[in-house]
């Protein structure tokens, strides 16, 4: 009786010890180790990570993503409804929200955040450039009408955004940082500076700016939500990435920017450290130039396809940190035809069509890799030379070579290469990808225009509701995969160092970062 | 003296001028568009071509010339591209972390190289010489991005005597005073009785300032033996010696006086180097300097950066320089400007 009463005070100590080691504690700071400083802290202004990570904490958007997730839930809108003619979006807005100055979110707030980046008459709108609203084509530019047509407040709490032309691919934008809603008072107040004196409504609020050292927020509690755990968070600067992972295992930082394989390995070695493993929505391929050099020849793209061992990349280069995907959009999106036939490693395939071709052997061309670690590329120059050693014998004979990351990207938008190393850290709409991609501007970097593709995925942006999208998308997809622009590589798999006193982080697939779930072990 | 500090002053105005304009026209050497670079992944030939007339770079070269040197002239130097503040305001917040770390570093390279150097010079051809000038040869062959990882690894984690990097702990929130850390670190000392800033940032100095003393310490050393040999051999060295004054004096009072004037150029430059940005110490130890922030904006094709930051690094070169000339007749009453 005794030893069953002992057993039961074991289970039940036990049980209350998983608990408590389960529950987030508050207090504390956080420092989050980065390789550069913010560039602004305005959420309309920037188009960059190192700034964002800081803004997403800092602001809020309308929507947001579940956590871990990119399904759209409210935010400061508390719910929302597009019109039949899909040119109207009437955002519900959420009562009782504070900024940080303490000045109330409202209408008022959300045009007033919008207008900003969307009309050129608007007084601040010269503190831009707006790149997202600007790269989105919302504004309007001396070419053409831009998607948005105006914003308008209909009472306190309600906000239409009207649009010039229909585009479902819309809503996910209202979950981006870009479209945050800041605190007007504060804008009028600093103006052009605002963007180092940031106000918005988000968990933390901001405290002190130390150019190319440290960002430090400080938790909001008015915040209309659940409050963040840890009193503040510390976003610091570690440029170089071994001096970044040794402040790790030191304890001097307590999160990191995620490294590549060979830091990865440093990683692994301290025992105080771990990695939170997650799905990005990211893809890396190899463009090749359908407009000039041999691979104007679609018989010669679809022989790189079929002679390139995939596998192999994977398994030498990549490791735990990717996976296969077809299609150059993640598998884990709608909208990705998951049937579709991939060009599988048979190198005899790929000599037939180099003989149907005519071409004449060896095929010379230039290979441009990527210079340095990207999320969906851990080690360009190795991929390379498994690429050139493996299409060797098929009778392609590829130079490889590599630049400064500036002149890399100058060279990759103006096709100056016949194979280009690639990628893309996208969203969650198939638009981001493929109209995005494969279309009209600098990330077509394949030179690729196919007018069948092109009109598909137009046409999926005007078309409501994902089953009736995907079906196009289906179809467009096939075309690509059969044109075969791009040979794709692999999708990155996100593994975040970290403390292991650090729970409750979240790998958000879009990067978003929010450190108000996050909690530390003292 | 003073007719001559005037006279180099009004050669500096060239020396600038001569200086922008080599970066100015450098700059279109190197490929990659900075409006397109800044408006990142998602930019639109539309946007990239209405922000490159917003910045000017669709004018003509000598347009954009002519432009920069007027604003130069009323001392502006534009705003930054990447961040969009002024300029001056950036490279003024930079600054003071650089002129920290390199103070103290020259500290160190002049007292242990100097030192080094009047042993070895002394001690010529005995086992002390050999350490001195085969540690001095090391110091100036040693990569420092090498050195700095090595000094973390050794002294920050295994040993946990010192930080990785920063200017001051991480969690210490107190705001600064001057941007010279040691210096608000004794103002708190003075006014609150609590040494811990200035603890906090001497030790985060410690690092940082050895790995940036390693190369100039060495050539102090080197140039410091060479003088003092030089010194050493001549009449009036050994006729005191011969009138049988110590050795201590013949070598401090006699020798090493007149051997100081290299000496005084080597830490001069050298000091004037660090300031120039120490790009390599400055990214391994996370030292928000002028250095890291060049480097960036080198690699961000931020022109107007670029071109400021060596406009007052220059200015800040040539200053020192002269406070070298200016040293040489204090040190030396026999040279009149």
């Amino acid at each position: 009786m005794k030893n069953k009463f002992m057993a039961a005070l074991c289970v039940t100590f036990a049980c209350v010890m998983a608990v408590s080691a389960a529950d987030p504690k508050a207090g504390g700071i956080l420092i989050y180790g980065k390789p550069k400083d913010a560039r602004a802290l305005d959420p309309g202004a920037v188009d960059e990570g190192n700034s964002s990570m800081i803004i997403t904490n800092l602001y809020e958007p309308l929507l947001c993503c579940k956590p871990g997730t990119s399904d759209l839930i409210p935010c400061l809108a508390k719910s929302y409804t597009i019109s039949k003619n899909s040119l109207e979006i009437t955002f519900h807005l959420r009562q009782g929200v504070k900024f940080h100055d303490g000045t109330t979110m409202d209408a008022d707030a959300v045009v007033f955040s919008l207008k900003r980046q969307n009309d050129k008459a608007n007084p601040f709108n010269k503190y831009g450039p707006w790149k997202y609203w600007s790269g989105k084509g919302w504004s309007d530019t001396e070419k053409e009408q831009g998607l948005v047509k105006d914003i308008v407040k209909v009472d306190n709490a309600t906000v239409k955004v009207l649009l010039n032309r229909v585009d479902n691919s819309i809503m996910y934008n209202f979950a981006l940082y870009f479209t945050s809603v800041v605190s007007p008072t504060a804008v009028q107040k600093y103006g052009a500076d605002f963007k180092n004196h940031p106000c918005g409504t988000g968990p933390f609020m901001f405290s002190k700016w130390v150019k190319d050292d440290q960002v430090v927020l400080k938790r909001f509690d008015d915040y209309w939500g659940e409050k963040a755990h840890l009193d503040g968070v510390i976003f610091k600067v570690f440029p170089d990435e071994q001096a970044r992972i040794l402040a790790l295992a030191k304890g001097e930082a307590d999160v990191i920017d995620p490294t590549g394989p060979e830091g990865m390995k440093t990683i692994e070695a301290y025992p105080n450290l771990k990695f939170q493993q997650g799905d990005r929505l990211n893809v890396g391929y190899l463009s090749l130039n359908c407009a000039k050099g041999p691979f104007t020849d679609i018989r010669l793209r679809q022989a790189v396809c079929y002679g390139v061992n995939r596998k192999e990349i994977l398994d030498n280069v990549f490791g735990k940190t990717g996976v296969h995907e077809k299609l150059p959009m993640p598998s884990t999106l709608w909208g990705y035809d998951k049937s579709i036939p991939d060009y599988d490693y048979n190198p005899e395939k790929a000599k037939a069509l180099i003989k149907a071709s005519g071409a004449k052997l060896p095929i010379k061309a230039n290979m441009i890799y990527l210079p340095a670690w990207r999320p969906y590329n851990p080690n360009g120059k190795r991929i390379a030379e498994i690429m050139q050693a493996q299409l060797k014998p098929l009778g392609f004979d590829i130079t490889i070579q590599t630049y400064e990351m500036g002149t890399y990207w100058d060279k990759i938008d103006t096709g100056d290469f016949e194979m280009g190393q690639t990628g893309w850290n996208g969203q969650g709409d198939p638009d981001d990808w493929f109209f995005n991609l494969f279309t009209e501007g600098y990330n077509n970097s394949p030179q690729w225009r196919n007018k069948e593709f092109i009109d598909l995925v137009t046409q999926a942006k005007q078309v409501q509701g994902i089953p009736a999208r995907s079906k196009l998308y289906y179809k467009a997809e096939k075309i690509l995969m059969a044109e075969a622009p791009i040979l794709m590589i692999a999708r990155g798999i996100e593994f975040r160092p970290m403390n292991k006193k650090v729970n409750g982080y979240v790998i958000y697939p879009d990067g978003h970062l929010n450190l108000a779930l996050v909690w530390m072990n003292k | 003296m003073l007719r001559y500090i005037a006279k180099r002053f009004f050669l500096v105005v060239p020396t600038i001028l001569g200086v922008i304009t080599l970066v100015f026209f450098l700059r279109f050497l190197s490929p990659g568009d900075p409006a397109r670079l800044f408006l990142g992944e998602r930019a639109t030939p539309d946007a990239v071509r209405v922000l490159r007339q917003e910045w000017g770079l669709d004018q003509s070269k000598t347009k954009q010339y002519l432009t920069y040197m007027g604003k130069v002239l009323r001392l502006d130097l534009g705003r930054s591209y990447n961040t969009g503040d002024p300029v001056a305001k950036e490279i003024l917040a930079r600054f003071p972390a650089t002129v920290e770390l390199s103070i103290v570093a020259t500290v160190i390279a002049s007292v242990l190289g100097v030192l080094a150097g009047v042993v070895a010079a002394t001690r010529r051809n005995t086992i002390a010489d050999f350490v001195a000038m085969v540690g001095s040869l090391i110091g100036v062959s040693m990569p420092i991005f090498w050195l700095g990882l090595v000094l973390i690894i050794v002294f920050a984690v295994n040993l946990n005597l010192f930080p990785t990097g920063g200017r001051l702990d991480g969690r210490m929130l107190t705001d600064p005073i001057t941007s010279f850390y040691t210096l608000d670190g004794l103002i708190y000392l003075i006014k609150d009785h609590d040494p811990t800033y200035l603890y906090s940032a001497l030790y985060h100095l410690v690092l940082p300032s050895l790995a940036l003393a390693t190369v100039p310490l060495a050539v102090i050393a080197r140039v410091t033996r060479s003088s003092m040999l030089e010194i050493m051999g001549q009449d009036y060295i050994r006729t005191a010696r011969a009138k049988g004054l110590p050795e201590r004096s013949v070598i401090w009072s006699h020798a090493f006086r007149n051997a100081l004037l290299p000496v005084i150029t080597i830490i001069g430059l050298e000091f004037g180097y660090n300031l120039a940005g120490a790009v390599l110490t400055e990214t391994i130890f996370a030292w928000p300097g002028i250095g890291q922030w060049l480097y960036s904006a080198v690699l961000g094709r931020d022109y107007l950066a670029v071109q400021g930051g060596v406009a007052f690094v220059s200015v800040a070169f040539i200053l020192i320089n002269l406070l070298v000339d200016v040293m040489y007749a204090y040190v030396n009453p026999r040279i009149r400007y």
